[in-house]
């Protein structure tokens, strides 16, 4: 193990550049509610479930921790502070929706006509999101999405559901854009994800944008959610000997694909996958990745991960509209996300209003983190791409 | 298509063959000697991938020696498995005893949920690798087909060679003829289930030294369990290793000319196709 | 006694209307909903009961034909902008059929060996499902949100459901009793309690086996209709849930193997029991614990489940509890 042998290039927060210059974006700081005026305080209900078991257990934790990290804040500073007056401070309320669709829908119809909540957010991953916004629309209610991806959702004509991260098609695009300004002498690809809503809408843009970029996809192979071994798909990709890897999925997944890549010494220049690799633990599996200090873990004296700065940009889109909207009428809140165009830590956020495509996110990019030795000899994620907002320049496999 | 995935690919599945067929020889020795489809059996080998992973990471015992403990928390969680669940059912009809098993399922999983969560767990373990040109073993895949080796050939001794073992045979053959024989069918039956037990456990256990799991991972072996042991015949130790080494072998190869993802829709093809046209395996029943 | 026993399933069927139409009457979304899913359970349960409890075969991975139900409706509903109602009936009968194809050999197994087999014929239909690209493989399918619109939208389209679940419930129930009290439940009964001697007496036990499977397999396709039309999603993993399968054994087990209010009584029991155990937070952790700790206690200690032993304490009841 001499030097970087392996390396995965992979997604995670846009802009954490701008978290640098933090808090001035932060839609609470910014506000100034009139003084003269009497302060009512009420309380905020917000709605969601979280996997607190089953199959997105450990992203959804994240992404509810991300929440609550935004609930905490805005209390600190004295809740959000309307136009007239009134201060409304947020609590959330969750159920345990197991990972299952039939649950989440179950739980969101309680949670709009039992527990009355006054807003909605979205459960974690691409699936669930789907189900919980066909409740959250047979009951004309809003709902901000944090984590769902897939642009499919996204493209049936929703009125009130609004979407946070980038679209899924997004995703790898730009990886491939990256490794060509690296590398322009790479000409195989090998694709292999994970085959879920989300992963498989982030290849169907990637796998044709390669192939008009010129690139020989060699092998393409979905995985199943929870897959262990990827051996079988590991010794298809070796036969194949592409230039590159792209693909992946969620974070277990992820994490032993970029370990079993690196056991059986792929020959790969260039690996970039989804989701796994901005998590602190895909170190863990040890040289097959390269270590972490990032900034965000000073700022939020928390684990960073995308699923938790999601959970937390969604709190802040939501508050952002309370703001503009200047009361907690569904009405006027719709009118005030669909003018939203914001600068968050976490990137833009701006959303689509065409009738079809209404609520997509069409301003939020991704930006691509890489495991890197750092001169002290530990793993470091340095932000690769784009250029603009890059702390280190992207190594390539010698 | 690649022929030149065909070699590491038959090693690899046919390496994983021999640690299902471990997984799957718990399961039909169990059925084999009281006819009783162990439902807990994923479950089971769950256990055994935690045992290593909590001896290793907090107690930085060697994972080699947490498949041996695994082994026997096994044996004994097994026989009061049967004397809890199975031992007043043991008679009835198949859906009881299913279900008595399938409760013991849920138990396991309710609390070790509590206790683990379903986050995916993994133990680092670096023997090193034989590479030759594309084929690549990896030292824990090797140590795994030992291991498996070893306690196949010790199970065999056992049944075979000592007296207990043999009454344990005596009892899946015949029970009301071995208890006029004068064996207690009772501590029999309950002593084949601890066994059957600690056979899942110990296959839990190598698997967690090859591969990322969670406390649901059990789940995947036990419907492969099934698979293989209906392939080499319900109850027949031997087929369920054969079947093992087919089915990790087919795995292999299949990948090879289909998708991956394909692969498990001819598993299960293959598997409905020997109930309805071989029920007794390609081995036969109880050998 | 014989007239007291005709009120039974007029009785039963006012009962289960009754309480299907109270969230209707007092506007309870959310209760509609819970009701939605109990309903959905006793037309899987009362279904399983016919073909596990009046013929004595196990049939574990019986979610098949709720999932292939769900799958062609869907696809219909979606590609084709099929109505629901009849979607719902064109998925069921090819459901049915393939019943009977698969019914024929796999009834010829006994035991232990059957089980597995529909074990297996669920796995390899997901896992086939899975990479069924026209069916949407591994995502599945998702409505786009405009084919609620000829059902006046998507809040309606769920009362909809709502109330073609019931009717599934109904009829389901009403099948079962049907069955229990004719001629070819006697015969069904019989091939439980010893094949030969049914074929002795003149059953041909291969035809009732299948007609039985048939039967059981044309109602959860009703349900998986209806399920994912208001689901809006459709995914291999939920259609093809081997655990929901399982749980369905667990009710008709719990309520009283056999009996026609046994699956009713178990599936709003597991269901409630289920509800509770997750929203209370002493408990939610637990909830699979629990469950298993009931199921375990019934299995061994309460053999013929609740409406069972009833029946069995106090004989008189059989004249009014079927």
């Amino acid at each position: 193990m001499r030097g970087i042998r392996f390396f995965g290039l992979t997604l995670a927060l846009v802009g954490l550049v701008a978290s640098a210059c933090g808090g001035t974006t932060t839609p609470g700081a910014t506000t100034s509610a009139a003084p003269s005026q009497t302060t009512v305080t009420k309380d905020l209900i917000i709605g969601f479930t979280a996997s607190q078991t089953g199959a997105q257990n450990v992203t959804s934790k994240r992404q509810t921790d991300g929440i609550q990290l935004w609930v905490d804040d805005v209390t600190k500073v004295g809740g959000i502070k309307l136009k007239d007056g009134t201060v409304l401070m947020p609590k959330v309320k969750f159920y345990d929706d197991e990972s299952k669709t039939d649950r989440v829908q179950a739980l969101y119809t309680k949670l709009i006509n039992d527990d009355k909540v006054d807003f909605l957010l979205s459960p974690y991953s691409s699936g669930l999101v789907k189900a919980a916004a066909v409740v959250t629309e047979q009951n004309g209610r809003l709902m901000i999405t944090a984590g769902g991806a897939d642009d499919v959702t996204m493209e049936q004509g929703f009125k009130g559901v609004y979407q946070v991260y980038a679209p899924g098609s997004k995703y790898l695009v730009g990886a491939i854009d990256l490794m060509l300004k690296l590398d322009p002498t790479i000409k195989k690809v090998a694709i292999v994800n994970e085959k879920d809503s989300f992963s498989a809408s982030v290849v169907a843009a990637a796998n044709p944008y390669a192939k008009s970029k010129g690139l020989d996809v060699v092998v393409a192979e979905g995985y199943d959610t929870g897959t262990t071994d990827f051996n079988p798909f590991i010794n298809k990709i070796q036969a194949a000997s592409p230039d590159a890897i792209i693909g992946g999925g969620h974070f277990e997944d992820g994490t032993t694909f970029a370990k079993q890549l690196f056991e059986k010494r792929v020959n790969a220049r260039f690996v970039a996958l989804l989701v796994a690799p901005p998590e602190p633990t895909f170190k863990d599996i040890g040289d097959a990745a390269q270590f972490i200090t990032d900034r965000y873990v000073a700022k939020y004296n928390s684990q960073p991960s995308y699923q938790s700065s999601g959970g937390y940009a969604a709190g802040l889109v939501l508050q952002k509209a309370l703001e503009d909207a200047g009361s907690t009428d569904p009405a006027k809140i719709q009118a005030a996300l669909d003018k939203i165009d914001l600068m968050l830590f976490y990137g833009r956020v701006k959303f689509s209003l065409d009738a079809k495509t209404h609520g997509k996110q069409v301003a939020h990019d991704m930006v691509y983190v890489q495991w890197q030795k750092g001169s002290d000899g530990k793993l470091a994620t340095q932000i690769v791409w784009p250029s603009d907002a890059a702390t280190a320049p992207a190594q390539l496999r010698k | 298509m690649s022929l030149e995935a065909l070699l590491p690919s038959a090693i690899d599945g046919l390496m994983l063959g021999f640690v299902y067929g471990l997984a799957a020889l718990g399961l039909t020795l169990i059925f084999g000697v009281m006819k009783v489809i162990n439902l807990s059996h994923g479950p089971i080998i769950a256990l055994g991938m935690f045992a290593v992973f909590i001896l290793f990471s907090s107690f930085g015992v060697n994972p080699y020696l947490g498949v041996v403990a695994a082994a026997l928390v096994g044996l004994l969680l097994g026989i009061a498995i049967y004397f809890v669940a199975v031992d007043r059912v043991i008679d009835a009809t198949e859906l009881t005893t299913l279900l008595a098993t399938f409760s013991v399922n849920l138990m396991i999983i309710g609390v070790a949920t509590v206790i683990f969560t379903t986050s995916p767990r993994s133990i680092d373990i670096d023997l090193g690798a034989l590479r030759a040109g594309n084929v690549t073993i990896l030292g824990t895949h090797g140590v795994a087909v030992a291991v498996a080796v070893l306690v196949a050939a010790a199970l065999y001794g056992f049944l075979f060679r000592t007296r207990t073992g043999k009454s344990i045979r005596a009892v899946a053959n015949n029970r009301a003829a071995a208890e006029l024989m004068g064996i207690d069918s009772r501590r029999m039956l309950a002593l084949a289930f601890g066994i059957g037990t600690a056979l899942a456990m110990t296959s839990g256990a190598l698997l967690a030294t090859l591969f990322s799991f969670t406390i649901l991972s059990g789940g995947t072996y036990e419907l492969k369990s099934f698979v293989i042991v209906v392939l080499g015949g319900l109850g027949n130790p031997t087929g369920a290793l054969v079947g093992g080494l087919v089915i990790g072998f087919l795995e292999g190869v299949l990948t090879v000319f289909l998708p991956v993802a394909w692969v498990p829709v001819v598993e299960y093809v293959i598997f409905v196709a020997v109930l309805l046209l071989r029920p007794a395996g390609l081995l036969g029943a109880r050998a | 006694m014989r007239d007291l026993r005709a009120p039974f399933l007029p009785a039963l069927l006012v009962f289960i209307a009754a309480v299907a139409a109270i969230p209707i009457v007092s506007n309870n979304p959310s209760l509609r909903e819970e009701l939605f899913l109990v309903l959905m359970l006793v037309t899987l349960a009362s279904s399983i009961n016919i073909i596990m409890g009046y013929t004595g075969y196990v049939s574990f991975g019986h979610i098949v034909f709720f999932g292939i139900g769900g799958y062609i409706a869907f696809w219909l509903m979606q590609t084709f902008n099929v109505h629901f109602l009849l979607a719902a009936i064109a998925s069921a009968i090819p459901a049915a059929l393939i019943a009977a194809l698969i019914g024929i050999p796999i009834l010829r197994l006994r035991g232990a060996y059957f089980a597995l087999a529909t074990v297996g014929i669920n796995e390899a239909m997901k896992s086939f499902m899975t990479n069924f690209e026209p069916f949407g493989g591994a995502i599945g399918m998702f409505f786009s949100f405009s084919i609620y619109l000829q059902y006046g939208g998507a809040r309606e389209a769920a009362f909809l459901a709502y109330y073609t679940m019931a009717a599934i419930a109904l009829a389901t129930v009403a099948t079962s009793y049907v069955i229990r009290r004719s001629k070819f439940g006697l015969s069904l009964m019989a091939i439980r309690e010893d094949q030969d001697v049914a074929m002795l007496v003149g059953i041909d036990p291969a035809r009732a086996k299948v007609m039985a499977y048939v039967i059981s397999a044309f109602f959860p396709a009703l349900a998986g209709a209806t399920f994912f039309f208001k689901n809006g999603i459709i995914e291999p993993g939920p259609a093809f849930d081997l655990l929901r399968s399982i749980e369905s054994l667990v009710m008709v087990v719990l309520g009283g193997i056999g009996t026609v209010a046994g699956p009713i009584v178990g599936a709003a029991l597991y269901e409630w029991l289920r509800g509770f155990l997750i929203t209370n937070p002493t408990f939610a952790n637990f909830q699979l614990a629990i469950a298993g700790l009931l199921l375990l206690l019934t299995v061994l200690f309460v053999t013929a489940g609740l409406v069972g032993s009833l029946r069995n304490r106090f004989p008189r009841l059989r004249a009014y509890i079927q």
